[in-house]
């Protein structure tokens, strides 16, 4: 599991050759997600 | 002094081809492939701002000429024209065929979708290019499409500028928005932010479309199927391009459901600043409409800071329309950076 605090640089990461903009912006948290609920891995899984 | 009072946004429902002939001009050139509509007798009555920008034609050169013999004579053929004559006399609502369009700068595959509209004196075709290829030799005289400059020869003459993609353009230095603005604070000041975002909202929807069509051209993708990184270098050097500053864009407060934008040099800003609040209304409504495109969801945009009051460059937080009631009290506080909007949101949840 990534670990919680480097999250902003995964997020920023992320806009890298990896990341198509439509998978992106499905998987962007648009409603505001309980600290405990967020987790790098969770929006990585998302993505996937 | 005089409000503006303008509708509020909603999603666009998904389109429908028996919808076409009701849709106004801007919801027409707010699509990403062709539209054209023709009378029985093949006069060009429609034509979209898709198919102007990839047939490299000028709408106001187009509209009223006869598309097989003038726009489109490689259309002059029984497997279209004929097609859409038949189409006509008969009764079925929609037809469907595969078709290459000669341009003397390439040819264009493209699939045609004819719809009919209820009184049948029109037809709607929708053109969708699946490929790009280089100009076919061995046409017969004056079957490719002719190019804007021979629409509308010597109109240089005339004080008529193209771009690369023969759209009429109009060089203006920044004053021009200067002046607009000082008009507006003149005539009904209340209302300029929200004119500047609706103006810019609506300049967006054209921009998305050139973007659109410039990867077409060059990709055969979409925005959406780009990695986010091209994608985002393409939307900045859009901007760059036409000399309106450079944008960069940052997703560190992805967790809270917003991200930043960041404007340098806006050309906007310097030219009606300088002012105690923020005045690129006009970006607001360009990023939001570039967003609403890239997210396929409707989004606000809001500047937080902004050159025209002295800043280094202007920033502006993006999140979900849904938010709007939320963001709008922490903006009203007068923070001046995604940080903050981001903390100000989590501390009142």
């Amino acid at each position: 599991m990534l670990p919680a605090e480097p999250l902003r640089s995964v997020c920023v990461g992320l806009l890298d050759e990896r990341v198509l903009v439509q998978d992106y912006f499905d998987a962007f948290p648009w409603e505001p997600v309980p600290d405990a609920d967020w987790t790098a891995e969770a929006f990585l899984q998302a993505l996937e | 002094m005089t409000d503006l009072a303008l509708p509020a946004r909603v999603n666009p429902a998904p389109f429908s081809p028996d919808q076409v002939a009701a849709m106004s001009d801007a919801e027409l050139d707010a699509l990403p492939f062709g539209v054209i509509c023709l009378d029985r007798d093949g006069k060009v009555l429609r034509y979209n701002l898709a198919e102007a920008r990839l047939a490299r034609l000028d709408r106001a050169q187009v509209l009223s000429k006869n598309f097989f013999r003038r726009i489109a004579p490689c259309t002059a053929t029984p497997e279209f024209e004929g097609r859409v004559r038949a189409f006509f006399v008969g009764q079925q609502p929609l037809d469907r065929f595969e078709y290459l369009f000669d341009f003397k700068f390439g040819a264009q595959q493209v699939v045609v979708e004819l719809v009919r509209v209820p009184a049948n004196d029109r037809v709607y075709l929708l053109i969708n290019r699946t490929r790009f290829e280089p100009p076919r030799a061995g046409l017969p005289e004056g079957f490719a499409a002719p190019l804007q400059a021979e629409l509308a020869p010597q109109e240089s003459q005339l004080g008529v500028q193209r771009d690369a993609a023969q759209r009429r353009s109009v060089r203006l230095d920044a004053h021009f928005f200067t002046a607009l603005q000082q008009t507006w604070l003149k005539v009904a000041p209340r209302a300029w932010h929200g004119f500047s975002r609706e103006w810019g909202w609506q300049w967006g929807r054209h921009a998305v479309v050139d973007l659109e069509a410039a990867l077409l051209e060059e990709k055969t993708l979409t925005l959406r199927e780009l990695p986010m990184r091209e994608a985002m270098e393409r939307v900045s050097a859009w901007a760059s391009a036409r000399g309106l500053g450079t944008f960069r864009f940052d997703f560190t407060h992805a967790r809270d459901g917003i991200f930043g934008i960041e404007l340098a040099r806006s050309a906007l800003g310097e030219a009606v600043g300088p002012a105690d609040t923020p005045r690129c209304g006009l970006i607001e409504g360009f990023m939001e409409a570039v967003f609403d495109h890239l997210s396929q969801r409707l989004l606000v945009v809001r500047e937080l800071r902004c050159c025209a009051q002295g800043f280094d460059a202007c920033v502006f937080v993006v999140a979900s329309e849904k938010r709007k009631a939320a963001l709008e009290p922490v903006l009203a506080k007068g923070v001046e950076s995604v940080a903050a909007v981001a903390e100000a949101l989590r501390a009142a949840r």
